[in-house]
């Protein structure tokens, strides 16, 4: 093969309302595999710990036509799926996808992937030396990972590899969906099992994963469109309204990343330092030189463990007297509880976390908020985790009371302190995670971890 | 004297990974770029203390000749993943280094 194409669209994002152009464009352009990511940690570990995603509905919808347009021309597929990408999570999409080729009245074959790690096994290879090291040297992380970080995590994932893929590349199936995986390594998936350069690859993953954000406008939920030959890679739009520029192109090889110029990856790493760039027309960018550096294998291993029960209430200050003295009136809030008779027998940062966040005056910068003057309007966040749900809710209405009804300076109103956007005040968030797992996983073997199942759909009936 | 929020085309953060926050500015013309890396105001001493972090947890400075523009990296006092983060995509960090002056 001397040139490979591969269409790219991000599979967790609303559908495009230009659907049907870009279907019916890309149906002329030769694509050899439709890639699509549907996994990452952006949004914190709550989805991993707590088994959920966003809207199957969503994913549902959005996928639809780019399965259709695989099945019409015989396009291999390979999508991460589900944010988190947990067995639960992939089930549900694996589920949406059965719902599509129910209603398409279609029949195809997938490899399924699970990017989610047997707790048992895992525990097998800590014990039998396997090294692990923190991904990031971080206070909040422990340096390597034990057994009983294991048995905390509520589940663990991990960034699977192109490997596992390349692997299932060579089964005759319709397409792959995976769980947690690599966003780069579902595009150097093909380009290796096609026996392309591994470091422009990994480039053209780079570039790819996050699909039209790597155009002018960038926006995610138009696709993209990548082509890799001996020593080069392309990169274009499909839609009219987007162009890829080299600034676009270049600027987003290095978005989100530490480095401008070194990626970390399982197996090596990818270095662009000298990568260079051409315009080769007014929409198509063409870039050589990428460099793949072998290291020794690790897997990143992703685990989320229970904070607390999470509870909020939002009120809202207009008061100037009672903003001049809020700072205090916080803090003595605190004071009041932790000397009480019903909490006192609790510690603070143990049992308990209490953030009041002022929005409107230092809420998102704190103590490095530049402008001290105060507002004439506070958004007040009291957000109260602790170590069960009754504990949390008991401390958000003491919270509560102290701010309908306590006197304070000068205070005009007799109670009725602010403003109390919701009744009743207290809002059950369910539980708040933390990452307690975010380590790499020293590993010879890259599929070890990742259980492999051909799934023909529509799912037989018992 | 003038802002680097006056001469950017782009100034963003963004988390990388729930550690990081990676700041990218992206210039409009080579003399305000060639000004900003000239003044020697971006090094790791004046970006610990705008965001009051260790000097050794500034990252990373890079200045990219060939599209005019900056990077940033520093280590995030409190991770993303933490309960009591703020900005759990760190899309809005940007603010101090966006009214610097050189």
């Amino acid at each position: 093969m001397k040139r490979l194409k591969i269409l790219s669209f991000v599979n967790h994002i609303p559908l495009n309302n230009n659907i049907d152009n870009i279907i019916g464009e890309a149906e002329n352009l030769d694509i050899d595999y439709i890639c699509s990511q549907g996994t990452g940690m952006d949004f914190g570990p709550y989805m991993l710990g707590s088994g959920t995603q966003f809207s199957v509905m969503n994913f549902k919808n959005n996928v639809r036509p780019y399965i259709k347009l695989a099945l019409k021309k015989k396009i291999k597929f390979i999508f991460s799926v589900g944010i988190a990408g947990g067995d639960i999570q992939l089930e549900e999409c694996m589920s949406a996808v059965n719902e599509i080729a129910i209603e398409e009245g279609k029949k195809f074959k997938i490899v399924k992937i699970s990017g989610e790690i047997n707790k048992d096994h895992l525990k097998s290879l800590i014990q039998k030396g396997h090294k692990s090291t923190r991904a990031v040297k971080s206070d909040f992380l422990k340096e390597s990972i034990g057994i009983e970080d294991i048995d905390s995590s509520e589940h663990i994932v991990s960034q699977m590899g192109p490997e596992p893929i390349v692997e299932a590349l060579k089964m005759d199936v319709d397409g792959i969906i995976t769980g947690r995986a690599l966003d780069i390594g579902l595009y150097m998936a093909p380009c290796l099992f096609h026996n392309f350069d591994k470091g422009l690859s990994a480039h053209l993953g780079k570039i790819l994963e996050c699909a039209g954000l790597a155009l002018t406008p960038g926006d995610p939920s138009d696709p993209i469109l990548g082509e890799i030959t001996k020593d080069k890679i392309f990169v274009k739009s499909i839609s009219k309204n987007q162009k890829a520029t080299i600034r676009s192109i270049s600027s987003h090889s290095m978005y989100e990343r530490d480095n401008p110029y070194k990626e970390k990856n399982p197996g090596g790493y990818l270095d662009i330092g000298n990568s260079k760039y051409v315009q080769e027309n007014s929409n198509t960018v063409s870039t050589h030189g990428a460099k793949w550096v072998e290291e020794p294998y690790t897997l990143k291993l992703e685990g989320a463990k229970i904070k607390g029960f999470r509870c909020i209430s939002i009120f809202g200050i207009r008061e100037p007297n009672f903003i001049k003295v809020i700072d205090n009136f916080l803090s003595e809030i605190i004071e009041k509880l932790e000397v009480s008779e019903q909490f006192k027998k609790y510690k603070y940062d143990e049992d308990y976390f209490i953030t009041f966040d002022q929005y409107g005056k230092n809420a998102v910068y704190g103590n490095l908020e530049p402008h001290k003057s105060d507002p004439h309007e506070i958004g007040l966040l009291v957000d109260v985790i602790a170590k069960d749900s009754k504990l949390a809710e008991n401390l958000l209405y003491f919270i509560c009371m102290e701010l309908w009804i306590k006197p304070y300076e000068n205070r005009l109103t007799t109670a009725g302190n602010c403003a109390t956007r919701f009744a009743p005040p207290i809002i059950n968030v369910g539980n708040a995670f933390h990452f307690n797992i975010w380590h790499l996983l020293h590993i010879r073997d890259p599929l070890e971890l990742f259980k492999t199942t051909t799934v023909k759909l529509p799912y037989e009936k018992n | 004297m003038k802002k680097i929020r006056e001469c950017a085309k782009t100034l963003r953060s963004k988390n990388c990974d729930p550690f990081f926050t990676t700041f990218d500015i992206f210039f409009e013309n080579q003399e305000d770029y060639n000004d900003l890396k000239s003044s020697n105001i971006i090094n790791k001493n004046k970006i610990s203390s705008l965001y009051s972090i260790k000097e050794e947890d500034v990252i990373g400075i890079y200045f990219l000749d060939n599209i005019l523009a900056l990077k940033v990296t520093i280590k995030k006092d409190i991770p993303s993943s933490e309960p009591n983060c703020k900005d759990v995509f760190g899309a809005h960090q940007h603010i101090m280094l966006a009214e610097m002056e050189f």
